[in-house]
This record gives C-alpha cells, structure tokens and sequence, in this order.
C-alpha cells in the first residue's frame, strides 16, 4: 500500500476511535447511574462487540 | 442527528433515571456504528504502531465498562481465590496419578506445606483429592521467627491443593514470614462443624480476610 494511502487509512482509524473515546467515557458514568438490569439490556448490542480487536 | 438526539437529553437536565436510560440508549446508537467501522479496520491496521496503541488505549477503557469474566474454579470460594493468588491457578489432576500438579522450588519465595488429615482414619488420604471434599481444612500459620503455630483460619475449598505433598507458597508483598500448613479437622474457629457444606463459604471468606490481614496482601 502507498504510504500515503496507508498514513489517511491509520489517521482514519484513529478518528474512528477517537470519536468513539468520549462516547464510551459517557457510558462508563451512566453505569454508576443504572441499574446493573437495565444496563445491560440496553448495552446488549454493543457488548456484542465483546472488544475491540 | 444521533448526537442532536443525545444533546437533547443533556439539554433537558433532567436527573431522573429515564433520562439516563435515555442518554445511554443514544450513546449505544451512536457507538455502534464507529465500533463496525473500528473493527472493519482493525486486523488489517494492527500491525501498525499508531493503530496498535489506539487499539490498546480504546481496549483499556472497554475493559473498564465491559471487565472481562474473572476465571473461577468451580466451588472456589474467597478462600479458593485466595490461594489462587498464592499458588496460580488450580490445573487439572494427572488422570494417571489422581495427583494435582506440583508447583516447582523456587528458593525465592517463602516455603509454606500443607497436607490433609483424615479425622476419622487418622490417616493421610489416598486417591482423587476430591474424594475428601466435605471436610474442614485447617490454615496454621507458622511465624518462623517465634517458632510458633497460630490458628488463622479453615476452609474446604482448599481441596483442590490437597495432595499431601509439600508445596511451595508464595507469598506476596508479605511483610511476615509464614509456613503455611493445612489439615482437616472436623472443627474450625467457629466450633464443631458436623457438616462442613454450606457453611464453607462463611468459613472461608472469614478466613480469607484473616490471612489476607495477616499476610498483608
């Protein structure tokens, strides 16, 4: 792969996660605030993922 | 907008918990889509620094909201854990010999033994350790420095340990040097235990808490 072309792939990737940073910052303080229940009902879909590999 | 959506809910200001509901509902919403994006990705960018130490940073935080499910050994109780932070996790028992794995020396870390004493045969058992699941093990400390045996504790899901070998144990970040040595006994410091099982988890998280103080750790 160019470099060029594989340095705008990584930056890509990295705004992906960046954007995702704050987002799980979020769900991490709604965790405190929920019931364990409702929580991961609500969560289901997005621990699917398990973790990010 | 997702986000419109999410500000909305913050906009609103209310505390009540269907706001967060709310606000969490969204926040998956918006999560989701990234998360197929970051792992359409992330096998073919791993290999890359950059993208390895996002991987790493993004798998610190998932780690805190999603922690990964703790091993546990199937009727390992806090004392079970205990000794799991001792000895490593428990392994499967040789099918030839009925005898669990022995730790290896290491001169390094304290040597502490235990072995288990049949109350009714007065005997050291033979076979499957299992076998003798139902009794009480004993903890004794030993303070090497006094020469002196101290009673800290019993529990029976120490068993898995059980082979009536020595063992070594390591202890860490403790202060004091102890031997630690166990026996069955049909009492413990609660008194006489006529039938150990269901009071095993009592015991042992007592007696965990005792050694954990005494030991430090």
């Amino acid at each position: 792969m160019e470099e060029k072309a594989l340095k705008d792939k990584i930056d890509e990737f990295i705004d992906y996660v960046n954007a995702l940073h704050p987002i799980l910052d979020e769900i991490k303080h709604l965790k405190k605030e929920i019931d364990a229940e409702t929580f991961e009902k609500i969560v289901r879909k997005l621990k699917k993922y398990e973790r990010p590999t | 907008m997702k986000m419109d959506k999410y500000n909305e809910f913050i906009n609103e200001g209310k505390e009540d918990i269907d706001f967060h509901v709310s606000r969490l509902q969204a926040l998956v919403d918006m999560a989701l889509p990234l998360m197929d994006q970051i792992n359409k990705r992330s096998d073919a960018l791993k290999k890359y620094k950059r993208a390895h130490e996002a991987i790493r940073h993004l798998n610190i935080e998932w780690n805190e909201i999603f922690p990964p499910p703790k091993k546990k050994e199937k009727g390992g109780g806090f004392f079970g854990d205990l000794l799991d932070d001792i000895l490593g996790p428990d392994k499967k028992t040789n099918k030839k010999t009925n005898k669990p794995p022995q730790p290896k020396r290491d001169s390094r870390f304290q040597i502490g033994y235990y072995y288990v004493y049949d109350p009714d045969k007065n005997v050291l058992p033979k076979g499957p350790y299992r076998k003798w699941k139902g009794y009480v093990v004993q903890l004794i400390g030993i303070n090497r420095d006094r020469n002196k045996k101290i009673l800290v504790g019993c529990d029976t899901g120490a068993f898995k340990y059980v082979s009536g070998t020595d063992y070594l144990v390591k202890v860490p970040n403790s202060g004091i040097v102890y031997d630690l040595e166990f026996y069955t006994r049909g009492n413990c410091l609660t008194g006489p235990i006529p039938k150990p099982k269901g009071i095993t988890d009592n015991i042992g998280t007592e007696v965990g808490k005792a050694v954990r103080g005494i030991l430090g750790f």
